[in-house]
């Protein structure tokens, strides 16, 4: 990092200096840059990137180092779908880290919380595309609430109602049905 | 669409939030899902395997021919019924055997959760005390009844029971003896702990049973057409009976 003596060496304006050394660094909060698929750059705080374990991890064994002017390639997620997972965890940057799933209690899907209801009001197509990018991302509490709220949309569904609701064709000949149909019978018993 | 080729790592999370009854429509949704939930060692089964199963019947022998966490499961769906037996018996904490109480004058029955009107079904049954005089193998419908005074051959002893006494190779059905069972001579007698499979086809309407993987023949034919429920009944105080429900039989 440049002192401020040396920029007066090199002739270099102050005005003209990067912002981020304008003030003293033990005050500034560590960036990172993301890179879309399309190129575009997200610059993000980097504790607020950590909470991918994909990015997190590739800070710790890359040495990636914050104020590095390359920024970090995710070629699998669009600048629409990142600009997303980066509100989600800055809205939930204090979250304590999620807990170990216990095998013996029920797997609850109505505690979703109404900030994350609303940020999932989104069509089919950006929901999938989130549950892609959180799992790429590895950022569990995402993952997460994106897949309870797909299976919120199979609950109590017949098969039929399942396929319409998410626009899947039916592969089964009528006898592959009949026979799955019977092989699981059992499973309507309470 | 995008539903359709999700990962199975994502199908996992998405899927261990439902119930059974909502996974069974998961597998009629198309192929992948299928594929999937075909897979009965999955973590989606084994969750709710060990949720729902006592650790016990678990961690023992009980449920060695039904090696699956999907198998296991659906064996605990076809159990006994602790709301369907005899006032004195009581189906044990491991869920799957039942015990008679030491009451006197009293011949004691049990059915099993789910009753069968089509596919062919395969269960074992085996004693785990001893049998007495009347130890009873074979079917009940709905109605018939799980309790009489006495020591008779309840399963068998009316038109909804049809038998198969242990103790003296008798088949047994609307009070009539239907002859010996198996038909060779000197068929060896019953021993306590062995695992006898029970084979009922409701397509054909017959039921027949197998020791040690030898078929012993057809027993009953002409069964109708009314759901029909795994069941036995005992004499001995303080006898154990269990029961492990184990799919369709693989045929030879």
């Amino acid at each position: 990092m440049l002192k401020l003596s040396e920029t007066k060496k090199r002739n270099i304006k102050s005005s003209e200096m990067p912002r981020s050394y304008a003030c003293d660094k033990a005050v500034r909060m560590p960036m990172i840059k993301l890179q879309s698929l399309e190129g575009e750059v997200f610059e993000i705080d980097v504790e607020i990137a950590r909470q991918s374990v994909t990015i997190k991890t590739m800070l710790e064994d890359l040495g990636v180092e914050d104020d590095d002017e390359e920024p970090v390639p995710l070629p699998n997620v669009n600048a629409a779908i990142l600009r997303k997972v980066i509100a989600w965890c800055t809205y939930h940057k204090d979250d304590p880290p999620p807990p170990e799933d216990d095998e013996n209690k029920e797997k609850r899907t109505d505690d979703i919380c109404s900030w994350d209801a609303e940020f999932l009001k989104v069509d089919q197509g950006t929901l999938f595309e989130l549950i892609l990018a959180a799992n790429y991302l590895d950022i569990k509490g995402l993952l997460d609430v994106t897949c309870k709220t797909v299976a919120n949309m199979i609950k109590g569904k017949s098969p039929e109602e399942i396929r319409k609701t998410f626009n899947i064709k039916n592969d089964f000949t009528p006898a592959e049905e009949e026979q799955v149909r019977k092989e699981n019978e059992w499973c309507e018993e309470k | 669409m995008a539903a359709a080729k999700l990962s199975s790592d994502i199908l996992e999370i998405i899927f261990s939030y439902l119930s059974i009854s909502d996974l069974r429509n998961c597998s009629l949704v198309c192929k992948p899902w299928y594929k999937y939930l075909n897979d009965e060692d999955n973590d989606v089964w084994r969750f709710h395997c060990v949720r729902k199963l006592a650790e016990e019947a678990l961690k023992s022998d009980l449920l060695k021919n039904v090696p699956t966490y999907k198998a296991k499961l659906r064996a605990f769906y076809h159990a006994w019924n602790p709301n369907d037996c005899s006032k004195n018996m009581y189906v044990k904490s491991n869920g799957f055997s039942v015990h008679r109480n030491p009451i006197a004058q009293s011949t004691d029955g049990a059915r099993g959760k789910i009753g069968f009107r089509s596919g062919r079904h395969c269960w074992e049954v085996w004693w785990e005390g001893p049998l007495g005089t009347i130890a009873m193998i074979g079917l009940a419908t709905k109605y018939a009844p799980l309790y009489c005074h006495g020591y008779v051959g309840l399963l068998g002893g009316n038109d909804q029971t049809w038998g198969w006494n242990l103790v003296d190779n008798f088949l047994l059905h609307n009070g009539d003896s239907q002859g010996n069972y198996p038909t060779v001579n000197n068929a060896p007698k019953y021993q306590v702990g062995e695992r006898i499979r029970v084979i009922l086809d409701c397509e054909d309407n017959t039921l027949a049973f197998e020791k040690n993987y030898e078929f012993l023949g057809v027993a009953f034919r002409g069964l109708p057409d009314t759901p029909l429920y795994p069941s036995v009944s005992a004499v001995y105080g303080n006898t154990e009976i269990s029961m492990v429900y184990l799919g369709p039989p693989l045929d030879g």
